[in-house]
């Protein structure tokens, strides 16, 4: 194989040469693959530290050591350097390590040893200083002493010797590490001309690659399952190559320290070949079951069915969400895009109130996941201020809530097989939606805490009441659907102002650029979805009473006539405006009349029916027991 | 076969530093074994076995990735890794003469003899301990089941074999014979089961 020469690297390698301040920035916890056969063997996995050891004196630097404010100078790959190191700098090493503090400009201290072996000119050398991001509280509230140790630091890079070695001249290097480059003071890195920053990102596609590739691919095995399962896929090298996409694709975002972790999950659990990919859920999420493997083809082949007892009226919305659900379960949504690590589907619920948006989630819910309660609703209106990211997100180390963690965090967290209902989302700080396109992209999201949290077999839906009412020109609302027109121009209409929100209101074009096509309008409750609603509640009512109390209720004909053409005059509140008049036309007034003719307990009851102009409203009804005792 | 490159002995001697820790019975000069360097005591013998050699890993890596293996026996294990992971017996039987991995269970059996059946299937039969047999019925069995369930895991730990028969002897009379299914060992949590009750559930045929 060819070598795999990450971005850095080659960043390293080039600024190294003319930059004799190089801070690396990033991922600096994380193991990286050694690129090239030297000193580390090719494509092995090290730490940081060591890669750097490795790379440095590959590269003719003679003097590598590292520094900490915990332990001082040392090299634990090549202790020998210390002393030579010391001898340099004019001080002493006790053990292979040179004790110094960090702070203050007297000889002895770090700055100072680190200037002395950046002029000398007898051995190329390279310091590097691990943990940098702790040497200090905070850049903002430094003391002199912190101020005068970076300045050190700064003229230490600005008067770097150049050295032969001979593998040609080299400059003296300070490399240092640090998690966040805000960690540093800006004035050290900003406008510095002797200063390169160099990010070191998590592996990316060709890197995640190299690593279950060649013999690398055995070390995800147990010795007894690669022996006794490679054959197969040396006669099927087409089939291997898909399980190694697969598996990269799933990868995405992850540390080379998680895809080693995943090595040895794997390997811990015999699994088997086939089942590679199954250890990205075992590591991500505990469970080797996927419940998206798990969803039965007959039980989604049914689902129109089963939605339509729940929503009534919505057939285009249900038929368009279902796509997308079919599209998740074979494995199609991640097929135009470059990552796999996407949400599962992504949908965008607009249309009237009360039409069944937040309920369709639920009854997903039900349907994909077997239990409702695997719809988590987050209240957008809740999340309208600027810092209400860290209520989602949870607060950076340091604020009031941060062990609280997010709660949008925790709660996939807690349960990564869920669909999340974001209602009202228009409510919700336009800097918010920032959050979202980060997770709608790389279906990721990392907490205040520093815990990642993946969104990749979630669906998320959003819903809105975005292109219902418009202002006109004097900024007076306007309603810009109506119930008289067709379900395609309300369809036209929303999309539309929806749209015309995102790209020159909020002018957040990239916000519906992610949404794209799943934009599902709701239509009104027409008269026949409003009589199926109506149906249905009633039915569900004389159930309850039955089961509950034992009152069995009739409603007669004409009555029920009576309470349809009341309850449905006004639909413009959609399913729920029907739910309403029911509990204020039936359930109120039949409940007066049960208690005020005790009639609290096993008994049949007859509504003859309903007077709805009176204040309140009231039912008429009898008791059929006692007429059929008579 | 690949040329060996490496001097066994040389490794052997590096490694080996063995001293009895109980009551049994000092074995003539055994030989050594390549990588363990204590003879487990009784009691120890069912609970405890040799670390799982990675042959994935020794494919992969031409240095020791674990901190714990010598760069030597790395060497000798990444030479034939290839070669065992292709289930090539003669690799086995390589590795079985270099790594001897029951020397250490040299104090509880008169001698061990390894054979390899095919890529999956090893056998092994061993001549007790006439120092074990005088003991009443119920200890010879405890000791018998020891003995094969560790030779077992011993051998499983080295070799990517799904399975192994063991067979103890006395004067060339089978005492018993059983066979070890590596998915079903996986499954065991040693420290807290009843050798004889276990090897007897695994079909053990006691003569």
């Amino acid at each position: 194989m060819d070598a795999l020469i990450s971005k850095w690297h080659k960043e390293l390698e080039l600024f190294s040469a003319i930059k004799p301040l190089i801070i690396l920035e990033g991922n600096v916890l994380d193991q990286y693959r050694y690129p090239v056969a030297g000193s580390i063997p090719e494509d092995e996995l090290v730490p940081l530290p060591r890669y750097l050891h490795g790379y440095l004196t590959d590269n003719g630097y003679s003097q590598v050591v590292f520094y900490s404010n915990l332990m001082g100078f040392m090299n634990p790959y090549a202790p020998g350097m210390v002393d030579q190191y010391a001898r340099l700098t004019g001080v002493e090493a006790q053990s292979g390590v040179i004790p110094a503090e960090f702070k203050g400009n007297k000889a002895d201290t770090a700055p100072n040893i680190i200037r002395r072996a950046m002029a000398q000119q007898q051995a190329a050398t390279a310091t590097v200083l691990e943990l940098a991001s702790h040497y200090i509280v905070t850049p903002e509230c430094m003391d002199q002493h912190d101020v005068n140790s970076f300045n050190l630091l700064m003229q230490s890079a600005l008067s770097a010797a150049t050295v032969r070695t001979p593998l040609g001249r080299r400059q003296n290097l300070l490399i240092i590490l640090v998690n966040k480059l805000n960690d540093l003071p800006a004035w050290f890195y900003l406008n510095n001309p002797v200063c390169k920053v160099i990010n070191l990102e998590a592996p990316d596609r060709e890197e995640r690659k190299r690593l279950i590739s060649g013999n690398a691919f055995a070390t995800f095995f147990d010795s007894t399952v690669y022996r006794t399962d490679m054959p197969y896929y040396q006669q099927h090298p087409e089939e291997l190559e898909r399980l190694r996409e697969k598996f990269v694709g799933l990868t995405e975002g992850l540390t080379f320290t998680e895809l080693d972790a995943m090595r040895r999950l794997s390997k811990q659990e015999c699994t088997p070949i086939r089942d590679l990919c199954t250890i990205v859920d075992l590591y991500k999420y505990g469970i080797k079951e996927n419940p998206w493997e798990l969803l039965s083809m007959d039980s989604l082949r049914n689902a129109k069915q089963d939605f339509e007892k729940r929503i009534k009226g919505q057939n285009a919305a249900l038929e368009r969400t279902l796509d997308v659900v079919k599209r998740a379960v074979t494995g199609m949504n991640g097929l135009s895009s470059s990552s796999t690590a996407k949400p599962k589907g992504v949908l965008f619920y607009a249309g009237p109130t009360g039409t069944g948006k937040t309920e369709t989630a639920k009854a997903l819910a039900e349907k994909l996941f077997g239990d409702e309660s695997a719809c988590i609703r987050f209240d957008m209106s809740e999340y309208g201020q600027s810092h209400s990211d860290q209520k989602l997100m949870g607060a950076p180390p340091g604020y009031v809530g941060y062990e609280a963690g997010g709660q949008l965090t925790n709660a996939v967290k807690k349960n990564p097989f869920a669909i999340l209902l974001f209602d009202e989302i228009e409510k919700a700080h336009p800097s918010i939606l920032d959050k979202f396109l980060q997770i709608l992209e790389d279906g990721r999201m990392t907490d205040g805490q520093g815990n990642t949290v993946y969104f990749s077999e979630t669906i998320i839906i959003f819903t809105s009441n975005l292109g219902i009412y418009v202002k006109d020109a004097l900024g007076n609302r306007q309603p810009n659907v109506t119930m008289d027109m067709d379900y395609g121009e309300v369809e036209k209409r929303v999309r539309a102002a929806i749209e015309e929100y995102f790209k020159l209101e909020l002018g957040r074009p990239e916000i519906l650029n992610r949404i794209g096509e799943n934009i599902v309008v709701f239509d009104y409750i027409r008269r026949e979805a409003g009589e199926a609603i109506l149906r249905a509640q009633v039915d569900k009512i004389i159930l309850r009473m039955e089961e509950q109390k034992g009152i069995r209720i009739q409603i007669a004909d004409f009555a029920y006539n009576g309470l349809k053409e009341a309850a449905l005059f006004d639909l413009s509140n959609g399913g729920r405006g029907v739910g309403n008049q029911v509990e204020a036309l039936l359930i109120n007034p039949l409940s007066r009349w049960l208690f005020d003719n005790e009639v609290l307990a096993d008994a049949d009851v007859l509504i003859e029916g309903f007077d709805v102009t009176a204040k309140p409203p009231c039912v008429r009804c009898k008791v059929l027991e006692e007429e059929n005792h008579a | 076969m690949p040329e060996n490159r490496y001097d066994l002995s040389d490794i052997v001697d590096d490694l080996w530093g063995a001293s009895a820790q109980d009551s049994a019975p000092q074995p003539a000069p055994a030989p050594r074994k390549m990588y363990q360097s204590t003879f487990p005591p009784f009691e120890q013998l069912w609970k405890t076995a040799d670390d799982t050699v990675d042959w994935t890993d020794a494919l992969a890596h031409a240095r020791p990735t674990d901190g714990l293996t010598s760069e030597n026996l790395w060497a000798f294990f990444h030479q034939h890794a290839a070669q065992v992971l292709q289930g090539d017996t003669a690799a086995y039987v390589e590795v079985l003469q270099a790594a001897n991995p029951l020397g250490d269970l040299a104090p509880y059996a008169k001698s061990f003899d390894v054979e390899t059946i095919d890529a999956d299937h090893l056998a092994v039969r061993f001549d007790a301990h006439p120092a074990y047999m005088n003991k009443d019925e119920a200890e010879i069995r405890r000791y018998l089941c020891a003995v094969s369930l560790r030779a077992a895991r011993d051998l499983m730990a080295l070799l990517p074999v799904r399975e192994v028969t063991v067979t103890a002897r006395q004067d060339e009379a089978q005492l018993m014979q059983v066979a070890f299914d590596r998915t079903e060992l996986q499954k065991v949590r040693f420290s807290f089961i009843d050798p004889v009750a276990f090897v007897t559930q695994c079909g053990a045929e006691f003569a």
